[in-house]
C-alpha cells in the first residue's frame, strides 16, 4: 500500500463528512468556554509578564532607586527616629558592644529593625524592594546563625523575617500596586528557595528548632505570596497596532472557535467553526492586502515589553518530562 | 487566525520575553485544534477545557526552555497536549464515555432529523472508541487537529510511514464501523486533500 493509495482512502468524502460533523458538534467549544479558556490562559500569561517584569526590576533597582530612597528617608522627616536609635545605641555599645548587641537575638538587634522599618521610602514599588532587602538580611543572619549551630539567633532571624514579610505585603495588598506585588511575589519566591536550601544545611546539633523555625516562614511565605498575589494585575494597554490592538488580552472577545481574536481584528472570524486549522502551514488563499490581518505585519516598535535578559543554558529544546514521549 | 511558521516562531520569541499579547496570538492560533485533539480522546468536554487551559499553561511555563531544535512550535504544543492527555487517562481511569459524549445539542432541526443527526454522530463516536489508542491518536491529529503526517509523526515519536499505516488501518476500520462499503464517486476530487477534514 502506498501513500497515494492511502490518500485515496483517506479522502473518502463521506467518512469525511461525517467526521467533520463529528468534529464540528461533538469536539468544538462553545463560545462561552473558549472566551473562558482564553481568558484564563491568558491571564496567567499576564501573571507570567508581571514577574518576568518584576525580575527585570529587582536586577535593576536595588542598586539605585531602593538606596537613594532609603537615604531620602534618612535625610527626611524621620530624622528624630535616626536621633532616638542613635542614642539607643550608644546605650548599646555602653553594655557591652553595639555590633554585638544588634545581631539577631541581642539587644539591639529590635531597634535596628525598628529604624530599618521607619526609613523605608513611601512609593509602593520601591518600598517592597527595600522590604525585599530586609528579607534577604534576615535570611543571611539566620543562615549565619544556623552555621554556628545558634538556636536563639536564627530564630529571632527567622521570627524577624515572618514578620517583615508579614508587613510587607498587608502594605503591598492595601497599596495594589502591580509592579510591587509583582516584585514582592518574584522575592518571596525566590527566598523560599533559600529558606528550603537553608534547611538542608543545618548542622544536626541545632537542627530541630531552626527546621521547625525555617518550616514556619516557608508556610508563612506561601500564605504571603497567595495574598500578594491576589492584587490585581492591571491589562498592559497595546501599541497602535495597524489591525487594532485593543483587546487583544480581553478574554471576553472571543468569537466561537477563533477565540476571542479581540487582538487581531475581525477578519478571523469568519473562519468560523466549520473550519479545522491546520496549525504549522499558512493557507496560500491569504496574500497580503487581501484585507486579513496576520501577525506578521505587526509593528514591533510601538509594543516592545521590557526584555528580560535570562540565561538558557539548560535549554532542553522541548519541555522537561512533558514534551517529550 | 492564519500565522506562518514564521510569525509563529516570532511569537513564539516574544512570549518567551513575557509578552502576554504575542502568547495570546499563540493561544488563538492554536487553541481549537488542541482543543479538538483533547476532546476526542478524553470525551468530557469539561474535561477537555480543563487540559487544553493546563496544555497552555504548560506551555507557557516551559517556552523558556523551549528550542526549535527541528521540532516546530506547534509539534512541541501538540507533544504537551498529547502526553498530558495519556497523564489524564493513566491517572483518571478515563475512558471513553458514550452516554456523556451523546449529551450534546443537536443540530437546528425538526425531531426526527435531530434524532438521526445525533444517532449518526453516536455511531461515529462508538466507531472511534472501538480503535486502538494509536489509530485514535492518530486519527484524532490528522483528522480533528489537522496536523500533516509528518506533523503527527513528530507528535507521536512515530516514523511517517508508520503514522500512514495507522491511519489506513483506521480508516479502514471506521468504514467497516460506519457501513460506508462503496467508493464515492468525487473521491478522487477529494483524494488530493490529504485526507484532512475542514480544509
Amino acid at each position: 500500500m502506498n501513500d497515494d493509495m492511502i490518500d485515496l482512502a483517506a479522502g473518502d468524502i463521506r467518512l469525511r463528512r461525517r467526521l467533520e460533523a463529528y468534529a464540528d458538534d461533538r469536539l468544538t467549544p462553545d463560545l462561552t468556554a473558549t472566551s473562558r479558556l482564553r481568558a484564563r490562559v491568558l491571564a496567567h500569561a499576564h501573571r507570567r509578564a508581571d514577574l518576568t517584569r518584576a525580575d527585570a526590576a529587582l536586577s535593576i533597582v536595588p542598586a539605585t532607586a531602593s538606596r537613594s530612597a532609603i537615604e531620602r528617608g534618612l535625610r527626611g522627616r524621620r530624622r528624630a527616629a535616626f536621633t532616638l536609635v542613635a542614642a539607643a545605641i550608644l546605650v548599646g555599645a555602653m553594655v557591652g558592644g553595639a555590633a554585638a548587641s544588634s545581631s539577631p537575638g541581642g539587644a539591639l538587634y529590635e531597634g535596628r529593625l525598628w529604624i530599618e522599618n521607619v526609613s523605608l521610602p513611601s512609593e509602593p514599588s520601591a518600598r517592597a524592594v527595600a522590604e525585599l532587602s530586609r528579607l534577604g538580611d534576615r535570611l543571611r543572619e539566620a543562615d549565619a546563625a544556623a552555621r554556628d549551630g545558634d538556636e536563639g539567633a536564627a530564630a529571632a532571624a527567622l521570627a524577624a523575617y515572618e514578620r517583615i514579610m508579614t508587613e510587607a505585603s498587608i502594605a503591598v495588598v492595601h497599596a495594589g500596586d502591580a509592579v510591587a506585588a509583582a516584585a514582592l511575589e518574584t522575592g518571596l519566591g525566590r527566598n523560599v528557595e533559600v529558606l528550603e536550601a537553608l534547611a538542608g544545611r543545618v548542622p544536626s546539633r541545632a537542627a530541630d528548632a531552626i527546621d521547625a523555625a525555617v518550616a514556619r516562614a516557608i508556610a508563612k511565605s506561601t500564605g504571603a505570596i497567595d495574598s500578594v498575589g491576589s492584587v490585581e494585575r492591571p491589562t498592559p494597554v497595546r501599541g497602535s497596532g495597524s489591525h487594532g490592538t485593543a483587546g487583544g488580552d480581553q478574554g471576553g472577545n472571543g468569537s466561537g472557535s477563533n477565540g476571542g481574536h479581540g487582538g487581531v481584528g475581525t477578519g478571523s472570524s469568519t473562519n468560523g467553526p466549520e473550519a479545522t486549522p491546520k496549525p504549522t502551514k499558512a493557507p496560500p488563499e491569504h496574500p497580503e492586502g487581501s484585507g486579513k490581518p496576520t501577525a506578521t505585519d505587526r509593528p514591533d516598535a510601538t509594543r516592545k515589553p521590557t526584555k528580560t535578559p535570562k540565561p538558557n543554558a539548560e535549554a532542553p529544546g522541548v519541555p522537561q518530562g512533558d514534551g517529550q514521549d | 487566525m492564519t500565522l506562518d511558521d514564521t510569525a509563529v516562531e516570532r511569537l513564539v520569541q516574544e512570549a518567551r520575553s513575557g509578552d502576554a499579547w504575542a502568547f495570546g496570538l499563540l493561544f488563538d492560533h492554536y487553541h481549537l485544534p488542541v482543543y479538538r485533539y483533547i476532546a476526542s480522546r478524553v470525551h468530557r468536554p469539561s474535561d477537555a477545557e480543563d487540559l487544553t487551559q493546563l496544555v497552555f499553561v504548560k506551555a507557557l511555563e516551559a517556552l523558556p526552555r523551549y528550542e526549535a531544535r527541528g521540532i516546530p512550535f506547534g509539534g512541541w504544543l501538540f507533544r504537551l497536549a498529547r502526553n498530558t492527555v495519556i497523564d489524564h487517562v493513566r491517572t483518571r481511569h478515563d475512558h471513553v464515555d458514550l452516554e456523556s459524549a451523546s449529551q450534546q445539542p443537536g443540530v437546528d432541526a425538526g425531531p426526527d432529523e435531530v434524532t438521526v443527526a445525533r444517532q449518526e454522530l453516536d455511531d461515529v463516536a462508538a466507531a472511534l472508541a472501538a480503535l486502538t489508542d494509536e489509530q485514535r491518536d492518530a486519527i484524532a491529529l490528522r483528522f480533528f487537529a489537522g496536523l500533516s503526517a509528518r506533523e503527527a509523526a513528530q507528535v507521536m515519536g512515530k516514523q511517517e510511514g508508520t503514522i500512514r499505516g495507522l491511519q489506513f488501518r483506521a480508516i479502514a476500520a471506521l468504514r467497516r464501523q460506519l457501513r460506508i462499503d462503496e467508493p464515492d464517486t468525487d473521491r478522487g476530487q477529494d483524494a488530493a486533500s490529504d485526507g484532512r477534514v475542514g480544509r
